[in-house]
């Protein structure tokens, strides 16, 4: 599994992942074991101003999303509605090649993976977007309207979005919110975790990749916003005790 | 439909509380059922639900205490091995031991008995969002009263975020002096009144964190 999640600011987008794979290796004594390595990389840039990023299954996620960027370059395509009709037959595509690939491809096909297109439209609408494609509904675009969107172990990530996210917030604070709500859910999901992968979309900058070092100040930042949430917890805790 | 639920160990006692629907109440919910005076059985889906009714109409007497009933339970399902993946989440309080509670997991995973000891607390079912909050807030030397409010905060939270959740609690108390109790609905209704003014009293204190 995977946390990926599209955050809508007042001037931009925030995207994110986390960077770990879980599999299942049989063991000499034939039970399953949960293997899981920190490596992946779940996301890329497609043009100027969009990235796209995947989450669940990770061979057929990678594969459409990096046959989605070779082919933007290939055909220019000029509008994110265009990228976002291509990314849909690529994803399908890649995905059913996947699945008559495996030795039991009926059971394989009910696996779930998921893409998430995001960007600055800046030819037919002037518009932050955020389209959503899941292999459960045969990668038919969904655009997400909401500020938030979470995708795969999300549920304590919106739980968390639910209570901290403003749609008045900027690039630079929701950059800090995707960072606590990766590390959140790190703490309490081992199926998230490693570097932390980070983009935002501006009218100014286009695409940007978060550098290694700003997430590692976000880190630090994050680390006292952590302290402060868990102190609001304890606080209400303790109003109990005294009732 | 989504379904949560909260073992809860308090000093004074256990917890068990699930999410239900509207019409639930006390031993008419579809997830908590008593086993015996000290003892409760956390249902994992419906189709558990007639594989315990079968064992306890075998089991002959009906064992007194938590452990006595995930071990005659656990041999009931390897002498009868449901066709269907079953699974218990058994607590309670063992007679004659002062403070020895129990909360243990029982699961038939289609060719085996698979049974887990918790030390206390155990989230069952959707339960991310109430084991995110409940490492966070709760020890295990809290009173049971602590404990209903607690639980009513983690069931509240968790629909917040997964509205399929039922919208109503059931709860049953296990201590020392009474034995099993259902928590009244009147007492559910403040409770869960209560956790939802937690919940606003916290979403408030958030605003300036980001």
């Amino acid at each position: 599994m995977t946390l990926a999640l599209a955050l809508r600011g007042s001037n931009g987008l925030v995207l994110g992942t986390d960077s770990r794979v879980t599999s299942v290796q049989l063991q000499p004594n034939g039970q399953p074991q949960q293997v899981t390595r920190d490596t992946s990389e779940k996301f890329l840039q497609v043009n100027r101003d969009i990235g796209v990023l995947t989450y669940g299954l990770a061979e057929p996620g990678y594969s459409g999303i990096s046959r989605l960027v070779e082919q933007a370059k290939r055909e220019r395509y000029p509008s994110y509605k265009e990228i976002e009709t291509a990314a849909q037959g690529i994803f399908q595509a890649e995905f059913t090649a996947w699945t008559q690939a495996q030795p039991q491809p009926g059971a394989a096909a009910t696996g779930v993976v998921g893409f998430i297109l995001a960007g600055y439209d800046s030819v037919l609408t002037n518009q932050f977007k955020v389209t959503s494609f899941q292999s459960s509904s045969t990668f038919q675009p969904q655009e997400i309207i909401n500020p938030t969107f979470l995708a795969a172990q999300f549920h304590i990530a919106q739980y968390l979005s639910g209570k901290l996210a403003r749609p008045e917030m900027t690039v630079d604070q929701l950059t800090q919110l995707a960072v606590f709500l990766m590390l959140e859910t790190m703490s309490t999901e081992i199926t998230v975790g490693g570097p932390i992968q980070l983009a935002t979309v501006t009218i100014r900058n286009g695409f940007r990749r978060v550098s290694e070092e700003e997430i590692d100040k976000l880190l630090e930042i994050c680390q006292a916003k952590t302290r402060a949430f868990r102190r609001l917890l304890l606080e209400l805790y303790t109003e109990g005790l005294s009732t | 439909m989504a379904v949560v639920g909260a073992i809860l160990s308090a000093r004074d006692g256990i917890l068990v509380a699930a999410d239900a629907p509207n019409e639930a109440s006390g031993a008419n919910n579809d997830t908590i059922q008593q086993i015996n005076p000290r003892t409760a059985c956390y249902l994992y889906g419906p189709e558990s639900r007639p594989v315990l009714d079968a064992y306890l109409a075998a089991a002959n007497p009906v064992p007194v205490g938590p452990l006595d009933t995930v071990q005659s339970l656990s041999q009931y399902l390897a002498a009868h091995p449901p066709t269907q993946r079953v699974g218990f989440a058994i607590a309670g309080l063992q007679p004659n031991e002062v403070n020895a509670k129990s909360v243990q997991e029982l699961v038939w995973t289609g060719q085996t008995v698979n049974l887990v000891q918790f030390p206390g607390n155990l989230m069952l079912g959707a339960h991310s969002v109430a084991r995110y909050l409940n490492d966070r807030m709760y020890g295990f030397n809290s009173s049971l009263e602590l404990a209903k409010q607690q639980a009513a905060f983690l069931l509240g939270e968790t629909r917040v975020t997964l509205q399929t959740v039922r919208p109503h609690i059931v709860m049953a108390t296990i201590d020392r002096a009474n034995g099993f109790l259902w928590v009244s609905d009147d007492a559910v209704s403040q409770l869960i009144d209560r956790a939802y003014e937690r919940s606003c009293r916290l979403q408030l204190r958030c605003v300036d964190l980001f």
